[in-house]
């Protein structure tokens, strides 16, 4: 179980360059989204709420392409039936997918609280209600992580992207709205525990449900699909025949 | 895990999968320990479904599938440790290093042998560490049977991995088959759809077409049963009248035909006749191409 745990997070953070120009896109495009939101609070664009706003949308973005660039890497090199070709449960696979995502949310908990508490105690604003929001964070990062996971499980990689973004999206304007507008009056503490404490039931029902559909039913398309095996085979026969064509060339060209 | 060599290594009974396409309809089969199997079929005859239901890589809609006495998937732990797959595109992290993934793969298995890893690394001189991507598809297909073997099981499943490798290295692959099986309590079923391969490594050959197995069964009794029958001189009318043949065909001195009953034909047709033993590839186009009949 350990191994496979590991080799999730490995995966998290092996950086993909294509997938880190995307990230950037994206960012860049919900920074600009947020300014339209915020509005005339972006001309004090240094002020200490909207740096912690930033910081956890840049916490919320490492998640979402940690999470993205395994799942890609995983359904591009075949590893789902890799995996399955070792002795473990299939369950097993779940479970290190679950655990190794709950572990990569921990860190990054961690490491936002941590800048987000350095952000507010360096302007002298540190206080036990105003760092509650961090809880909030986790909340969004449990949901993004499920999100993505239940798509993965379902439905395998395709369009994982653009499944990845919109959650970022709905996340990222669910924790400005809940974190920094107090909507319906509503206590943030309570605000802040209920939705943390319904993240945490939705994620591990998923994880159990997941756990459950792939004990049953096995694993989404990546390696059920006769009509992708096809087109595999295809390309590779493609790339068998540009190979010999390349290396005819090369045998005319030396004779030459 | 001890393995009574009396039980067949592999049994499948009555596996069914159906998709929108296509279908395995009720494959029934059995492997003894100590043989290389040859599993025969043209692209997309359900060689590939096959194995893969084996292995649980998809869930088969019916029939029951026993690896060394054990059920899968029930015991898919304890038969996975005791088996080894390559399938039809080599399942290795390309991102990863060959050295990377061995030592990821045995955390699993209790067997690991790391000497025979090396040794075989060594033979087949795959590097340990470049990335699997920058390795050829030959090396590929070495690389992913090092690491199907390294665990020493007693059960090799092998999806056409001689398919697209140049005449050298296929050799290399079948030599390196035929050493894993010099312990006789060890099996190797190896799809292809290339008769020379199974024709020379092969003791044991199963035919799928069409996800039907058409036949399973030891390749010497096999290409003893059917041979070629040909007669010479005129009695045509009499020769596709003997119920022993088919495919009766004129040929320019006589007439030549098929038999699967070699053992009968011969005592019960006189004449003036001889037979011809068929290639496993004549055989092969011969069974597939019969069945439309």
């Amino acid at each position: 179980m350990w191994p496979l745990v590991r080799r999730e997070l490995d995966g998290m953070v092996t950086i993909n360059l294509k997938r880190s120009f995307q990230t950037y896109v994206v960012f860049g495009l919900v920074l600009i989204l947020l300014m339209w939101v915020l509005g005339p609070n972006v001309t004090d664009i240094f002020a200490t709420e909207l740096i912690s706003l930033f910081l956890f949308l840049i916490g919320l973005l490492a998640a979402g392409m940690s999470l993205l660039s395994t799942m890609e890497e995983d359904a591009a090199n075949r590893q789902l039936e890799f995996l399955q070709t070792l002795p473990v449960r299939k369950t097993d696979i779940v479970h290190a997918k679950f655990l190794s995502s709950l572990l990569l949310c921990g860190f990054l908990f961690v490491w936002v609280s941590i800048l987000v508490s350095a952000n507010l105690l360096i302007n002298d604003v540190w206080t036990v209600e105003s760092i509650r929001i961090v809880f909030l964070y986790l909340a969004v990062l449990m949901l993004l992580a499920t999100g993505n996971l239940l798509w993965y499980f379902l439905r395998g990689s395709l369009h994982g992207g653009w499944i990845n973004y919109a959650l970022l999206l709905n996340g990222s304007v669910f924790l400005l709205y809940m974190g920094f507008y107090s909507p319906f009056g509503i206590s943030k503490t309570f605000l802040f525990s209920i939705s943390l404490a319904i993240a945490g039931f939705v994620y591990i029902g998923c994880w159990w449900l997941l756990a459950k559909r792939v004990k049953n039913k096995g694993f989404p398309k990546e390696t059920d699909d006769p009509e992708r095996e096809k087109i595999e085979k295809r390309a590779e026969e493609l790339k068998r025949r540009y190979a010999e064509r390349q290396a005819k060339k090369n045998r005319g060209s030396k004779q030459k | 895990m001890s393995h009574n060599h009396e039980q067949p290594l592999l049994e499948v009974r009555g596996l069914s999968k159906s998709y929108q396409d296509f279908e395995l309809k009720d494959v029934n089969f059995q492997m003894p320990a100590g043989t290389i199997m040859g599993f025969l079929g043209r692209n997309g005859a359900g060689k590939s479904t096959t194995m893969k239901a084996i292995m649980d890589l998809i869930k088969r809609d019916d029939g029951e599938i026993r690896v060394l006495g054990k059920s899968m998937p029930e015991e898919e732990v304890a038969v996975k440790e005791q088996v080894g797959y390559v399938g039809d595109t080599p399942l290795l992290n390309n991102a990863w290093t060959m050295e990377r993934t061995l030592n990821f793969a045995r955390h699993f298995y209790p067997n690991w042998n790391q000497d025979a890893v090396e040794q075989n690394l060594e033979r087949f001189e795959i590097p340990r560490d470049k990335k699997v991507s920058e390795l050829s598809k030959g090396m590929k297909v070495k690389a992913s049977l090092i690491l199907a073997m390294a665990h020493q099981p007693k059960l090799l499943l092998l999806d056409e991995p001689t398919s697209g490798l140049d005449p050298v290295v296929r050799t290399e692959v079948l030599d390196l088959l035929l050493g894993f099986v010099q312990d006789e309590s060890r099996g190797v079923l190896f799809s292809s759809h290339i008769t020379s391969d199974v024709e020379k490594i092969a003791d044991w050959v199963t035919i799928i077409d069409d996800g039907h197995i058409y036949i399973s069964e030891d390749k010497e009794s096999l290409l003893d049963r059917y041979q070629r029958i040909v007669f010479l001189g005129s009695g045509g009318g009499k020769v596709t009248e003997q119920p022993l043949l088919f495919n009766c065909q004129p040929t320019m001195d006589g007439y030549v035909g098929y038999t699967d009953r070699f053992d009968r034909f011969q005592k019960v047709e006189a004449g003036n006749w001889h037979s011809e033993r068929l290639t496993l590839e004549e055989l092969f186009v011969l069974l597939t191409g019969r069945k439309g009949d």
